[in-house]
């Protein structure tokens, strides 16, 4: 064993000058509040509820938004007010949204931590620099960096065990900024205050860590060194846009998907090859981009970036609303001179009074007012100039000083920032107006190419030795991570300011939509007016019915520009055009609730209004459970799931726990014994001893007896929840955490109300556990001596309400409980067998080193966790070594079906059932010869010219597959110019849209098909007959019960099918029965290799997918062993074999591993290099940063996600003190480097 | 997701030769445009077949991925009734003509 590297002030003293990169770096601390936003974010959410849309009888509208006109800004002023506080109460300024603004609080954060933050500061925005001499003078100013100073010497000490910790401390000071009214200069309220405090806590830790062998002494003059130079900024933000910063469900998963390859390589080739084929482009582009060619047929040219990004990002845009701001654009671009408002100096009062009510104005000036809330916008051709300016007449790149460079690096930042959002949100960030229309496409790509041209040098010259030198390059720094920053602060910017237009647009809206309400008004009086006013309403309902729609209007309207449809397009229940049918304005704009809500926004009686009587109120819709925003994003069983009772099978019968069964009129099925099922015919004819799967479904036997006697039956399948997997396990608290956290709930703990603050001074508050006779924890809470009532904590009424909870946590986790709820009484139990209970001793007490609070629970935290404010806590006994016997409910997915059944066609004539739902198990229809109908539209001529062109290449399937304008009409042409069978490799496509035509050629060979074709899906190419010796395999293991054995068994193999885990568990007890049961890593390798072998050996797909999954189970399973075998006396021999390694890997020089682990120890370097590359091994391949940067940046993310629990030391127990200093060590280095150089 | 495809590559190095037009750029710069419009056609692709995914097949779609089945996306993507070849197609077409003025 090496000697550990000596400790001592010897090397305590080389903390100065060699390590300029992380000595020197200053510490900069972002206070920053977005309190004033929460004013407009209330108008906003107020506005949008008084603009939902009114229904019933023309006259009854008319009549209630006559009333709602004139008492508009009542309602609007109460509604702003529940809007308000919703907003603090959850204290989220996305609430109304349904979604969380920690995006912005971190955009915010690095704005003002930004070396421009000050530069970068919006109008009506603050910045004050909390240690610059004039504020230094404040004792307001003093106070906060004193405190900020103080929480830094504890973050140093080790105070805080992770960040949860420490933003708690967080949220206690600023209570106490708030409470001594000495916050409002620098910070408002504080109530929103984006920060970077634990983030700065963290680096400073790793800037002490960072220097071996400093005495306590050392370590403090240095971290006093550190805090002294820190700086502490304090403001007041304003945020971005509120509709892109979102990273949504849908951008989350998009990030995946870029990731793994799930398209088909041959799929790709067959939609590339025929996109050669100008007939076949020009069909699909009459369907794809029709939207967008009518549009500009208006506007002369299209000018989105990606055109059908237009629709396909409308997604996340309120699209019918900024359709006409989008046509503005368009207009500028096709070189149409903007409009101008008119002089309204020179025009009559008449004409003046009109125009005040909203009359009067022409089609010109509302342009005008809309060009005014366009995006700020950048010509192509000067972003290039400027691109261009970087090089000299020669093509060098011509940059000589750091200005230079960051003048470049704020160039490309800012160019691809415009180019990412225009991208995402289709907004117009970027023009082609200085140049001619037909001219943009070039320039497009000119852009493109010289900001790939720009890219290249200057990562080519970052990395040049002799420009370092001369640019102040420092060597670490790096052109992605350099251009990367530049670039987050550029869309930060630009967020911003879309923001400001979007409510200036807004602003605009709600003006028309009181311009309409008067002109609504009018029409009450007389005919005349309304008639009037139809123009402007027409105009005005076209933006307020995108303003008030969510996503559904985008998706909707995909669905219908697209011109395809598909099985899961939203109804267009909003349409797109004005109804021409009523003849009258759809006066949705003029703003009122529909009905009674829940903001409870009732016209008051004292204004005396007849307004609202039920019989004229549009009924209120009531909230369908799980339409909200879903509460289960995170977690790993989907709660929206359904249970076998819930599978939506209309009138169908139940044949099983899983299954269901549509059946023709007069027939009936019945569960018989032996899992099997009997149909009855209405002429009492029996079809028994119908064998249902061991997962409830029908076998293939059952299915083939039904064919043989004519019923035709299809299968239409839903994943399910299934009955949890639960198995038992000894684990750390840590484990208990990792198991249960998907359970637990996340606690904001806003107020503290036990402990010994200035404030409260209170104690009155205790709980008792004891242990029933059932064996459930009771938790009583109680007030102590006369204090009742002192703290004005109403604890019994908020017990009724249901608001009194106990929350159990454990220590290092306690941002993460498990909830339970007090009753009227004051007591709350923890059921016996409960996974909370195990935490518990036989007296009650928590034996565990955690948490017991009793909590009032202040509503919901936009990160969907619970806002509390803690009455009393508890503290468990243990020291967080303790074992826990923990209880494991492991969630599942099953398969449900729906089975439709038709009966024999001489049986009952027409008595088949609804649409047989389709099937990937029953082949396609093969494709009807019929030739092209009469009266074939111009589109669907021009579909056909495509059609023949992909069939004379053979490219049947394609054409059907590619057009986009070629729907059910096309695809049955295209089948029949190819010849066909309809056989291609999109057949399955077919199959699942339903569209096959009649005709069908249900052959017996159909019969043969078994459930594992289903999986094969058309990738395959079509359906796959099994050999019966395949066939007998997958049923004596579908008819196998699924068996456990131990130490092998975790939560992941519930989320494999279950043929995969009872294969896997095949594997495992045959090479338990060749090595023996001791060495479960050999077993495991031993059984992946039998499943390798297998795959090797099968002849069909359904067999090679089997052992494939079982590969995947299996790897889990080795994963599992391997990790148990890694502890106890394991880890000292694999610390052991430390001694024999060097920690020379090349991927130490990664982020600055090398550089932060070089002041340790040999032991500590080489467990670096060891840990860090077990992490790259687990994360699997590094994406290039060329082709896929955000991969790349996510890859470094999970590497250290992964560090930080391999380098825990709690994951070998059986450690020496001295090997757990080199965890230890080894955890600061990667603190280090991830703090700063892994991003966030 | 497109990475390893050579029909994309060969797609995306098609639109760059129509607008280059035999114009030789160096090689490193075209890597990195042919990297950039791969990554945006494909981001283009993902995001047309979200867009026809509800919530729950979203998160449905999220739990293969997750899970490492990844060869069966596509089949789930077709069962939910969405014509791959058709999206894919609409948007290649997309993007093509967004840089070639189709």
């Amino acid at each position: 064993m090496a000697e550990t590297a000596p400790r001592g002030p010897e090397h305590g003293s080389t903390m100065t000058a060699e390590r300029p990169t992380v000595e020197d770096k200053k510490l900069r601390v972002i206070l920053a509040s977005l309190d004033q936003n929460v004013e407009s974010f209330a108008r906003e959410a107020a506005h949008e509820k008084l603009d939902k849309k009114n229904e019933g009888p023309i006259w009854k509208r008319i009549a209630k938004n006559a009333w709602n006109g004139l008492t508009r800004e009542y309602q609007l002023v109460k509604a702003t007010q529940e809007a308000r506080k919703e907003i603090l109460e959850n204290d989220n300024l996305l609430h109304h949204q349904g979604k969380s603004d920690e995006n912005w609080r971190e955009a915010t954060t690095m704005r003002y931590s930004s070396e421009y933050g000050e530069q970068l500061i919006h109008e009506g925005e603050t910045f004050h620099k909390l240690n610059s001499p004039e504020a230094e003078a404040d004792p307001n100013a003093q106070r906060i960096t004193s405190d900020i100073q103080d929480l830094h010497r504890r973050a140093a000490r080790g105070e805080f065990v992770d960040d949860a910790s420490l933003e708690i401390e967080v949220d206690r000071l600023r209570e106490s900024w708030h409470d001594a009214g000495i916050s409002q200069e620098y910070v408002g309220e504080g109530q929103f205050l984006a920060n970077n405090v634990a983030r700065s806590c963290r680096e400073l830790e790793g800037m002490i860590n960072s220097v071996e062998g400093l005495s306590a002494l050392d370590r403090e003059a240095l971290a006093e060194k550190h805090i002294a130079e820190m700086e502490v900024i304090a403001g007041e933000a304003r945020v971005g846009s509120r509709a892109e910063m979102d990273s949504t469900l849908s951008e989350k998963i998009a990030e995946k998907l870029r990731n793994v390859p799930f398209l088909s390589e041959d799929r790709m080739s067959r939609v590339a090859s025929i996109l050669t084929n100008e007939a076949v482009v020009a069909a699909m582009m009459s369907g794809a981009i029709y939207a967008a060619k009518r549009g500009a047929s208006l506007a002369g040219k299209i000018i989105a970036p990606g055109i059908g990004a237009g629709v396909v990002a409308a997604i996340r845009q309120r699209n019918a609303l900024k359709s006409e701001r989008a046509l503005e654009s368009r207009r500028a671009d096709a070189g149409k001179e903007a409009a101008e408002a008119p002089d309204v100096a020179s025009m009559g009062t008449g004409r003046k009074l009109l125009r005040k009510v909203g009359l009067g104005k022409s089609k010109e000036e509302y342009r005008a007012e809309l060009n005014a809330t366009e995006y700020e916008s950048r010509p192509a051709g000067e972003l290039l100039g400027e691109i261009g300016g970087l090089y000299t007449d020669e093509g060098e790149l011509n940059i000589k000083t750091p200005d230079d460079l960051q003048r470049a690096l704020t160039l490309l930042g800012q160019t691809r920032a415009r180019i990412q959002i225009g991208d995402r949100t289709d907004a117009r960030l970027i023009n082609f107006a200085d140049i001619s229309p037909e001219e943009m496409e070039t320039r497009r790509f000119d852009l493109d190419l010289a900001m790939a041209k720009l890219e290249d040098d200057m990562d080519k010259l970052m990395k040049n030795p002799v420009a370092q030198a001369m640019l102040d390059i420092k060597p670490d720094a790096n052109f992605e991570a350099s251009y990367d920053e530049q670039r987050a602060i550029a869309e930060g910017m630009l967020m911003g300011e879309m923001q400001q237009q979007d409510q200036l647009f807004n602003k605009l809206l709600r003006k028309r939509a009181f311009d309409a309400a008067w002109k609504g008004t009018l029409f009450g009086m007389g005919l005349g007016a309304a008639a009037a006013a139809w123009e402007a309403a027409q105009e005005a309902y076209q933006h307020l019915r995108g303003s008030i729609s969510g996503e559904d209007i985008s998706l909707s309207s995909y669905a219908t520009t697209d011109g395809g449809g598909t099985a899961t397009a939203t109804p267009d229940h909003l349409g797109t055009e004005m109804p021409d049918h009523l003849g009258t304005p759809e006066p949705d704009h003029l703003g009122t609730p529909s009905g009674p809500d829940h903001l409870g926004t009732q016209t008051p009686d004292h204004l005396g209004t007849p307004t609202e009587p039920d019989h004229l109120g549009t009924p209120t819709t009531p909230v369908q459970p799980g339409t909200g925003t879903p509460d289960h994003l995170g977690t790993q069983m989907p709660d929206h799931l359904g249970t076998p009772e819930h599978i939506d099978a209309g009138d169908s019968e139940p044949i099983s726990d899983t299954s269901k069964m549509n059946l023709p009129e007069g027939y009936k099925v019945e569960q018989g014994g032996n899992n099997t099922v009997t149909i009855t015919g209405p002429d009492g004819k029996e079809y028994s001893d119908l064998s249902l799967n061991p997962d409830g479904s029908l076998s293939d036997n059952a299915l083939q007896t039904l064919k043989s006697h004519g019923f035709s039956v299809s299968d239409h399948q839903e994943v399910i929840q299934g009955k949890p997997v639960i198995s038992h396990e000894t684990v750390s608290p840590n484990q208990f955490y990792e198991n249960h956290k998907d359970s637990m709930t996340t606690i904001h703990r806003t107020k503290w109300i036990d402990g010994d603050t200035a404030r409260t001074g209170l104690h009155e508050f205790t709980m008792r556990n004891h242990v029933d006779a059932n064996g459930n924890v009771i938790i009583s809470l109680s007030q102590d001596g006369s204090l009742h009532g002192a703290s004005g904590v109403n604890w019994q009424g908020a017990a009724q309400q249901h608001n009194l909870e106990a929350y159990v946590t454990l220590r290092g986790s306690q941002l993460h409980g498990l909830k339970f709820e007090f009753g009227p009484d004051g007591t709350a139990t923890i059921p016996n067998g409960s996974e909370a209970r195990a935490l518990f001793d036989a007296n009650g007490q928590m034996k565990v080193d955690g948490f017991v609070e009793a909590a009032l629970n202040g509503g919901k935290a936009p990160d969907g966790g619970e806002n509390i404010a803690v009455l009393a806590t508890a503290v468990g006994n243990g020291n967080g070594n303790e074992s826990i016997q923990d209880t494991i409910q492991a969630p599942t997915l099953q398969t449900a079906h729906v089975y439709t059944v038709q009966a024999p066609a001489h049986t009952t004539p027409g008595a088949g059932l609804t649409a047989p739902v389709s099937h990937p198990s029953v082949p396609a229809t093969p494709a009807s010869h019929t030739p092209s109908p009469p009266g074939v539209s111009k589109a669907e001529g021009l579909a056909d010219a495509a059609i023949g062109a992909a069939a004379t290449l053979g490219l049947a399937g394609a054409a059907t597959g590619g057009g986009v304008v070629v729907n059910r009409y096309v695809r049955r042409r295209a089948a029949a110019a190819a010849g066909g069978t309809g056989e291609t490799g999109t057949g399955a496509s077919d199959n699942t849209t339903g569209e096959g035509t009649p005709g069908g050629n249900e052959t017996g060979d159909d019969n043969d098909k078994n459930k594992a074709d289903t999986d094969t899906g058309d990738a395959t190419g079509g359906p796959e007959t099994m050999s019966p010796e395949d066939q007998k395999y997958l049923d004596e293991l579908d008819a196998e019960k699924l068996d456990t054995v131990t130490g092998y068994d975790f939560a992941e193999y519930a989320r494999m099918g279950d043929r995969e885990r009872k294969q896997a568990m095949r594997f495992i007890n045959q090479a338990i029965g060749e090595l023996g049961p001791d060495d479960k890593v050999k077993v495991v390798e031993r059984a992946q290799q039998l499943a390798q072998e297998a795959q090797s050996k099968a002849t069909s797909t359904p067999m090679t997918e089997l052992f494939k999954n079982t590969m995947d189970v299996l790897q889990k399973s080795a994963e599992r062993v391997e990790r148990d075998a890694t502890k106890g006396p394991k880890a000292n021999k694999y610390l052991n074999d430390l001694d024999s390694e060097t920690a020379d890997f090349p991927f130490m020089s990664d982020k600055g591993l090398r550089f932060n682990a070089d002041s340790y120890s040999p032991e500590v370097q080489k467990l670096v290099a060891r840990i860090y590359k077990a992490a790259q091994d687990e994360a699997g391949p590094r994406p290039d940063v060329n082709t896929d940067p955000d991969g790349y940046n996510a890859w470094y993310k999970d590497v250290f996600r992964r560090v930080q629990r391999i380098a825990h030391p709690d994951q070998y127990p059986d450690l020496t003190d001295e090997q757990k200093d080199w965890f230890t060590g080894a955890q600061q280095v990667f603190s280090t480097v991830r703090s700063r150089y892994v991003r966030r | 997701m497109l990475q390893g495809s050579e029909a994309a590559a060969k797609f995306i190095d098609t639109l760059i030769d129509a607008k280059l037009k035999g114009t030789e750029i160096d090689s490193d710069v075209r890597a990195r445009l042919h990297g950039d419009l791969l990554t945006r056609l494909e981001d283009q692709i993902i995001r047309a077949i979200l867009s026809l995914l509800n919530q729950q097949q979203q998160l449905e779609l999220e739990h293969l991925v997750d899970t490492n089945q990844v060869s069966k996306i596509e089949e789930y993507l077709i069962n939910q009734g969405i014509d791959l070849n058709r999206v894919l197609a609409g948007a290649m077409v997309e993007f093509q003509a967004a840089y070639l003025g189709a």
